[in-house]
């Protein structure tokens, strides 16, 4: 589905979306790759659809487990370039090991806490057990989480290993040997790391110690000296043999890393596909926690081009709302193919009520539940918003040449099936002008398959063929209790009712500069006009 | 009585600080690891100040790699895993990111060499201090780097070794002195009526500037940071004023402008001593003005090494220079761990 840049900022989708929040890297990734759902994939949308629902169900059944599922994907880290590198031929290091063994211990929690879901999980979602990586990153099984390049991955590394302790072991044997030789022959206590300092003041005992041959200069400094147990022939060999030991060791490792990532690459695939399975279900989650946030239903899918919404909030306005301590009006439409004009008074609403319309629209399209009573709608192949208040400084253009450039994008895709939403319909010309063109433009669009919704405070473009709607606005207020022009706001009613036959032009224009205390002077002379 | 009996099992997360560079701080540090060693104690250890900042890139890339042995758990960088260094097995890899790559917590598994790394703030070096401990440690060493003394905020560790020596200033009197000061401002009293610590404590954490009144009640004073704002709380100070709680440094110019104001007795409350920078004569100065400064939280000096060599070329005495530091601090005890084994006698 085509939704310019502007509409989808006019629309607020992107707060929408910003409401929506997956947890895991995954999640979040594919969160930002959400496209509206096309026209010709109205049945993958209708599964999504009830997928979500199937999950706002479970998440008020079996809420623990909800709790638990996003508790282990809060551990949950990016390691997918890890895995991509190490099937391209790349030898992973320990801590990226370790974090792919993480994952693939979340990956077995959250398996388990999945199949405790009342729920047939269709494969996209479904999160596999991967024991064949399992028993790679946990060789000795012990069911650690830590990660280290266990003995078991290689005989010659066991070998190595154990060889090299035993030298060790040697050599602090024969270490501390020498230590308790030195300490008898000498009479002085040597350190646990078998050095001993002399103050240059005790130049005697220095001296002996200089010529003793069991113990050699190890560091000096202005006021003394340490010794250190001098190696013999059977030490000094033992410990080139350590250090040989050591570096073939660290080579073997390095042949256990390598071996270990092939390992890992040929279960690559299936990794990658628990990790887009991991996604999939926490982008659904998060799906269905917004539904529930919102307080929002299931859309319903017509084949036939109509919108019909009961009771709708738009979201943004309304927390907006909320955060003041007030409630939004909500607002119920029922439009077939064809164009409605809406009309009524200002500060009534209008602009809200097509925004409302084109945002609910939208949601539906991404697969989101929709906040209202009801919903039932056609899929678009584009919805397009004029909010008639963009002015393009970079063109040049005026307020109402940038408007005529966007309608003029919108009249050439209105061969496919639009919705399309125009606030205030050429305002920013003369009247005479405008009317015209807008009359044109109605009778252009009555023929396509499209929704067409105007706002207009223009006379006369209501006629056979054309719905009119109006904002309810100020009707039925005794204007003498408002005063003060602040709580308009509170006495506006904002229903747009359908409107049969002629009413003529409400006066709520009048009544409006009337509370906010314009001279009555000119208010009279205005009425007068309006009656002649 | 050694060095690590002082320190444990009275106290689980021990910070080393040195009063400046080459002060002693590493030799220090081994010295307790080996003492620690001996006596079978799980050790775990940290070190401050990898904050991305090239300054302490440069100074920890000068330092050596520390010998540990197997079965210390260690906090150390991705890129510092190297194969010619012990072997690790990687317990944690945190989110807390450096140009050396992510800090990782590991258990080394063979005697070796290895790097020791941490972060920057108290607060995550806190929370590293604890996940180590989750890990078995049962002592946990914070390498202080230079110019972070913060890891001795108490918030941070249970107690605190100075390192001090010859290289903090040319003569052994002055070394004494600067020891002594630094002393001093650490051990600051601790303001003794409970209900004024949680106050305080509250006007802090909110990272506010606030004066708690003679009926306890609190009067914020709306400066952004307390280095500057000597003058506003100066305004603010009345004659039920009782103590004013600085959330940030206490510097001269705050505490002169705040003496020189006050309306009545008063007291000046700062977190703890590391938050304190004030030069030791102004502080005397202060306190001849009437300053009476308390902290929230005391810090526990559990003793002070001294290293009598300068890397610039001099030393001093190091059998006079022990002596003189224990006549100087009578209340801490003092070691010179360059001594070796020899130079403990307690």
């Amino acid at each position: 589905m085509d939704i310019n840049k502007r509409t989808f900022k006019v629309l607020d989708i992107d707060r929408v979306l910003g409401d929506l929040h997956p947890i895991t890297p995954f999640g979040i990734k594919l969160k930002s790759l959400m496209k509206p759902y096309n026209r010709e994939e109205e049945e993958a949308l209708r599964e999504e659809l009830d997928r979500v629902e199937k999950i706002r169900e479970l998440v008020d059944t079996q809420r623990a487990v909800f709790v638990e599922i996003r508790t282990h994907m809060r551990g949950i880290k990016d390691i997918r370039k890890s895995v991509e590198r190490c099937m391209e031929g790349g030898v992973l290091n320990s801590v990226e090991f370790f974090e792919l063994k993480n994952l693939i211990s979340i990956t077995r929690s959250i398996s388990q806490s999945q199949s405790a879901l009342h729920w047939k999980i269709p494969e996209k979602f479904k999160i596999h057990v991967m024991e064949e990586v399992e028993k790679l990153l946990d060789p000795e099984n012990s069911g650690l989480k830590t990660f280290y390049i266990y003995d078991c991955y290689s005989e010659a590394l066991r070998d190595l290993r154990a060889e090299r302790a035993k030298a060790e072991h040697s050599l602090e044997e024969m270490k501390k040997e020498k230590a308790r030789e030195i300490e008898a022959e000498t009479g002085l206590k040597l350190r646990t790391t078998g050095d001993i300092t002399i103050s240059r003041n005790q130049t005697d005992v220095i001296k002996k110690l200089m010529e003793y041959p069991k113990l050699q200069v190890f560091s000096e400094t202005y006021i003394n000296i340490t010794f250190k147990v001098r190696p013999d022939e059977p030490m000094a060999q033992l410990m080139k043999e350590i250090e040989n030991l050591k570096e073939k060791e660290a080579l073997e490792e390095m042949k256990v890393l390598e071996e270990l990532s092939q390992k890992v690459a040929s279960l690559g695939q299936a990794i990658l596909r628990n990790i887009d399975a991991i996604g999939n279900f926490d982008l659904l989650i998060a799906k269905a926690y917004l539904a529930i946030a919102m307080n929002a239903v299931k859309p319903i899918i017509s084949k036939d081009i109509c919108c019909t919404i009961k009771m709708g909030r738009h979201p943004v306005v309304e927390a907006g709302l909320k955060r003041k301590g007030k409630t939004f009006t909500p607002i119920s439409v029922n439009l077939q193919r064809g164009v409605a004009v809406i009309t009524g008074a200002n500060m009534g609403g209008k602009t809200v009520s097509l925004k409302l319309i084109g945002l609910l629209a939208a949601m539906m399209q991404y697969g989101l539940f929709v906040p209202a009573e009801y919903m039932k709608a056609s899929l678009w192949d584009f919805i397009f918003i004029s909010a008639g208040d963009e002015q393009s400084l970079d063109s040049g253009l005026s307020t109402f040449g940038a408007e005529m450039q966007g309608i003029k994008e919108m009249l050439d895709m209105s061969d496919q099936q639009g919705l399309i939403l125009i606030d205030e319909l050429a305002r920013g010309t003369n009247p005479r002008e405008g009317y015209a063109i807008s009359y044109g433009i109605i009778s252009y669009l009555l023929k396509k398959p499209c929704i067409t919704i105007i706002t207009t405070h223009f006379d006369g473009l209501v006629r056979e063929g054309v719905k009119h709607l109006q904002v309810k606005g100020l009707r039925n207020v005794d204007y003498g209790k408002l005063g003060n022009p602040d709580v308009i706001s509170q006495y506006m009613d904002y229903t747009l009712i359908e409107i049969v036959g002629n009413t003529g032009v409400p006066k709520d224009a009048i009544n409006i500069s009337r509370l906010i205390g314009v001279p009555e002077e000119i208010l009279k002379e205005a009425e007068n006009i309006l009656e002649n | 009585m050694k060095l690590i009996d002082l320190i444990y099992p009275n106290n689980r997360i021990v910070s080393i600080v040195g009063t400046s560079k080459n002060a002693g701080k590493t030799v220090t540090l081994n010295e307790i690891i080996l003492q620690a060693g001996d006596k079978g104690i799980p050790i775990a250890l940290i070190s401050t100040g990898r904050d991305g900042e090239r300054r302490d890139v440069l100074t920890e890339t000068e330092k050596p790699p520390v010998f540990v042995h197997r079965g210390t758990i260690i906090t150390t960088v991705e890129n510092a895993i190297k194969p010619e260094y012990a072997g690790i097995e990687i317990y944690s890899v945190t989110d807390y990111n450096t140009p050396m790559g992510r800090v990782v917590i590991g258990r080394v598994v063979e005697d070796g060499y290895v790097e020791i790394s941490g972060p920057y703030s108290s607060r995550t070096i806190k929370g590293m201090c604890e996940e180590m401990m989750t890990f078995g440690a049962e002592l946990v060493l914070i390498d202080g780097s230079l110019d972070r003394r913060a890891s001795a905020a108490p918030f941070v560790s249970d107690g605190t070794i100075l390192a001090t020596g010859a290289a903090l200033a040319r003569s052994q009197d002055l070394v004494i002195d600067k020891t002594m000061h630094i002393i001093n401002t650490y051990s600051i009293p601790q303001v003794d009526r409970g209900e004024i610590r949680d106050l305080a404590e509250s006007i802090i954490e909110e990272g506010r500037t606030g004066l708690i009144n003679e009926d306890l009640s609190i009067t914020y004073v709306d400066t952004l940071t307390s280095l500057r704002s000597g003058s506003l709380i100066a305004q603010a100070l009345t004659e039920d004023t009782r103590y004013v709680v600085l959330s940030g440094s206490a510097t001269v110019d705050t505490l002169k402008d705040i003496v020189q104001n006050k309306k009545s007795e008063i007291t000046i409350l700062v977190k703890d001593g590391t938050r304190v920078f004030i030069p030791q004569r102004e502080l005397h100065l202060l306190q001849k003005m009437g300053l009476n400064l308390n902290v929230v939280d005391a810090i526990n000096i559990i003793a002070v090494t001294v290293n009598p060599y300068s890397p610039e070329g001099y030393y001093f005495d190091s059998a006079a220079f022990l002596e003189n530091m224990r006549k100087a601090i009578p209340d801490i005890p003092v070691y010179d761990v360059m001594q070796g084994g020899d130079g403990y006698g307690y």
